[in-house]
């Protein structure tokens, strides 16, 4: 699936594991689910490791591992529902993570800037993605009238540069 | 006035109908094959199958940003709508009767 | 309030916030992204589906006949300049009318889909847009129709409110929730906005200390289950304001219901944690913020406030008797000002309601016409402000005594001038079934039977103050729920029939939910039996009372038996 950071395709060096994660663990960088870090002793992982956390559970779970991760990947079930954007927000403000954060699952062009001014990093899209939507949504927008977590200078009153 | 008295006919005929995407306005499936705003022009079912047929091919209509949700309207011997939604969608607002799309003349935006 | 008299800067328009360069340019974006939008939708690359809710956050509905535009009227302010901009929209771009709903919004009900970004253009040039009438997102911010002249005002709440718009705007964390949201806020302690029956609603009152403080409500709310809200804190300081309703919005956002339409709002959630809980995680959720950012200093407050235009009202000596005299003189006159006159904190200026409900009309609709009238008429007695309520009438805040008749003169020529202001005729309703898509059955020509019924003024007065909502379903856009006699449409197979519900109460004082008097009838039969309601109150009440208290003397049983007494 391409990768999208900075309105850019980037290679994806990541494996993603699911299911019945093999043992010994494949060779380079690898995301596995949140289940399984409870399974074993993340001390014994030495390769480069991240995480794919549900929607549906309170990152405040992600304390104990979030120095050790490199990544993270929140899930969009529908691009109507909204959590992973709230997520984020709480991983970065809350968590003080600073490594990548993926945006997956269903998700428009059009929630691009939304994605990156709560946190997000990347987003990893459906072979049909019309990337050019994407490089153009992400400029959609020169100002905002909140302040997001990428610290933006702030214009006056309620207005911050994007 | 739309009536509300129900005819208590037995043969039930349907007509497909839809709302045009560009304005929205209510169309209905005429027998040659273009969507018109009036219900006197449709084309009349009688069978749930026949409409049925015709609603699977108007997705065509659907994917080329025609038209939406096209979908059968049953209607009474009269060839008047069943239900008060339908026959409000066919008459226009009750309150507005100068907007019954017999009175109203619109062309097709960009058409 | 003494801010009210300074420094007036005539180039601004009065009680609303003036946009710079930057609100223009983001409006500018936003237009330039919404006709991308269509044109992706157009080519196929969007499917109607993921369009839809794009569309909806423009303020972009499909309804039973056409596309319709909801455009926000923010705290429920217009000037003359944008009341013609609305005007001009009504012209050129639809059939010579628009509809004021309960929310500050405008509905124009014929709109073609690719002349909107051009109706956005034009409306972006007098300031006012659609962002965020639809969706499940956070909707136009309302507030009181009185603020800024009301004498028990403690602030002027269309500064929060101007800043909550702000705020929520696009807001990237906030634009996908489990439901629409809807906030309201008043800036006295007395609510007139129905506070408790928002999302969430703020009303402000003094502390110990003297400094205001702002009492909010979460959780309530209408529709299928109709809730009202409860106080989460009652002392928010107001430069912690955005602060806190984002940790209010940000549990409701990760926590709120998303597979069950009907139980996805807020008011579901807080009424499952308990309130209590809901206080926990968001006192927990505010601790962890950086309340720096989120501040609202005095600077910025008076930044924002730099933006609102401000009338100048000067003394008037012998305004009030001039008043006086004309009321003496014209009963009709007199009549009106008794029904549809507010005070203003200033003894020489009275604010004056405009009622959108002259018997035989829609109720809330205004024609080009008349939205032109009304806007000179802002400009000549107003300071060119003009005010929409949440119970679809209009305002003309700042009068001076002697000038109302002159006014009223004015109104009478447009028939805009109908003196039943809180009376039996002033109808709030729903487009219902005549246009909307969600209707079971039609509201409006029950509600035009229903003031026929009781067009005789003296009749209107001897009954007093009663309010009615006629909604097309339950989504209850007319607030059925929460009015003395609600009248709510349902569909049975596909024939309109009618419930009437009867006790409900707006406001914080008294807040009631009506309860369903009986079985649903037909139209016919639903106005009648509010004319058996009506005149079993008249033979029932003592002395004065209202219809809300001898129904709560009386309780339901004895007008249910009137009503479904089987002759
Ligand atoms: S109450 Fe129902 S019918 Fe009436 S406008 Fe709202 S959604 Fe439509």
């Amino acid at each position: 699936m391409p990768l999208l950071k900075n309105g850019e395709i980037m290679p994806d060096s990541w494996t993603v594991l699911e299911g019945d994660i093999p043992s010994p663990l494949p060779q380079g960088s690898i995301i596995v689910p949140f289940g399984y870090l409870s399974e074993i002793d993340i001390n014994t992982i030495t390769q480069p490791l991240g995480v794919s956390f549900p929607c549906d559970q309170d990152i405040d779970v992600l304390k104990p591992y979030v120095d050790r991760l490199e990544l993270i990947v929140l899930h969009f079930p529908a691009f109507k529902d909204g959590r992973a954007f709230s997520q984020a927000r709480k991983i970065r403000e809350q968590l003080k993570f600073t490594g990548e954060l993926r945006a997956t699952g269903h998700i428009l062009s059009d929630q691009y800037q939304f994605l990156i001014r709560v946190g997000f990093t990347t987003v990893s899209l459906p072979e049909t993605a019309n990337i050019k939507s994407w490089q153009q949504a992400m400029n959609d927008f020169t100002e905002a009238y909140q302040p997001s977590v990428l610290g933006e200078k702030r214009l006056s009153g309620l207005r911050w540069k994007v | 006035m739309i009536s509300t008295d129900q005819n208590t006919q037995k043969e039930t005929l349907f007509a497909l109908t839809a709302n045009r995407f560009a304005d929205g306005r209510v169309v209905w499936l005429t027998a040659q094959g273009y969507w018109s705003l009036l219900l006197e022009e449709a084309q009349i079912f009688s069978s749930k199958g026949d409409v049925e047929t015709a609603q699977q091919h108007a997705q065509k209509d659907v994917l080329s940003q025609h038209i939406l949700d096209p979908y059968a309207v049953e209607l009474n011997s009269n060839l008047i709508p069943q239900t008060t939604r339908e026959k409000v969608r066919a008459f226009g607002p009750s309150t507005h009767p100068e907007f019954n799309p017999r009175s109203v003349q619109e062309t097709m935006p960009n058409e | 309030m003494n801010n009210t008299l300074n420094n007036p800067n005539p180039s601004l328009a009065v009680g609303r916030y003036n946009y710079d360069a930057i609100d223009h340019q983001f409006l500018k974006e936003r237009i330039n992204q919404f006709r991308s939008q269509i044109e992706r939708r157009i080519s196929g690359e969007l499917s109607e589906d993921e369009f839809k809710p794009l569309r909806l956050m423009n303020g972009v509905y499909l309804q039973l006949h056409s596309y319709m535009l909801r455009v926000a009227i923010p705290y429920g302010i217009l000037s003359s300049t944008m009341l013609r901009g609305l005007a001009y929209v009504s012209q050129y771009y639809d059939r010579g009318y628009g509809h004021f709903t309960t929310r500050q919004n405008i509905q124009f009900h014929w709109i073609k889909l690719e002349e909107v970004p051009d109706i956005l253009t034009h409306l972006a040039s007098v300031e006012m847009h659609a962002l965020q009438t639809s969706g499940n997102c956070i909707r136009n911010i309302t507030s009181d129709e009185f603020a800024g002249l009301a004498a028990d005002e403690i602030l002027d709440p269309r500064i929060y409110a101007e800043i909550m718009r702000q705020w929520s705007t696009l807001h990237p964390e906030f634009t996908f929730l489990p439901r629409k949201f809807k906030i309201a806020i008043s800036g006295s302690s007395t609510d007139r906005v129905a506070a408790c029956f928002y999302d969430i609603g703020i009303l402000t009152r003094l502390n110990e200390e003297q400094k205001p403080v702002f009492e909010v409500w979460v959780g309530g709310g209408l529709g299928r289950i109709p809730y009202k809200g409860k106080v989460i804190r009652d002392d928010l300081p107001p430069e912690h304001l955005l602060a806190y309703i984002e940790a209010i919005i940000r549990v409701y956002n990760l926590h709120g219901l998303r597979n069950n339409l009907y139980k996805a709002r807020i008011k579901i959630l807080v009424e499952n944690l308990g309130i209590e809980a809901y206080r926990e995680q968001v006192e927990k959720e505010f601790a962890t913020m950086d309340l720096d950012q989120y501040r609202l200093s005095d600077e910025l407050v008076a930044q924002i406030e730099g933006s609102f235009g401000r009338p100048v009202l000067e003394n008037h000596p012998g305004a009030a008797e001039v008043l006086a005299k004309h009321r003496q003189q014209d009963k009709e006159f007199d009549r009106w000002v008794k029904n549809n006159t507010h005070p203003h904190f200033h003894e020489d200026y009275i604010a004056a309601v405009v009622a959108l409900k002259e018997v035989g009309q829609t109720p809330g609709d205004a024609s080009t016409e008349q939205m032109h009238a009304l806007a000179d008429l802002a400009d000549e007695y107003a300071f060119g402000e003009v005010r929409v309520t949440h119970l679809q009438n209009v305002v003309l805040g700042h009068v001076q005594k002697d000038k109302l008749y002159a006014l009223w003169q004015g109104l009478k020529k447009h028939r805009l001038a109908t003196a039943n202001l809180g009376l039996i005729t002033d109808i709030v309703c729903c487009p219902g079934m005549d246009y909307c898509s969600l209707a079971n059955a039609r509201s409006i020509p029950v509600a035009k039977q229903i003031a026929a019924l009781f067009e005789d003024a003296e009749l209107q007065e001897k009954i007093g103050p009663i309010n009615i909502g006629v909604d097309g379903c339950i989504n209850s856009c007319a607030h059925h729920h929460i009015m003395n006699i609600g009248v709510l449409g349902v569909d049975k197979k596909g024939e309109e029939f009618y419930q009437i519900k009867l006790g409900g109460s707006s406001y914080k004082e008294g807040a009631a939910i009506g309860s369903i008097l009986g079985a649903a009838v037909k139209a016919d039969e639903a106005v009648k039996a509010v004319e058996k309601l009506i005149y079993f109150y008249l033979e029932q009440r003592q002395e004065n009372e209202h219809f809300i208290d001898t129904y709560r003397r009386l309780g339901t049983a004895p007008f249910k038996e009137i009503v479904y007494a089987t002759a």
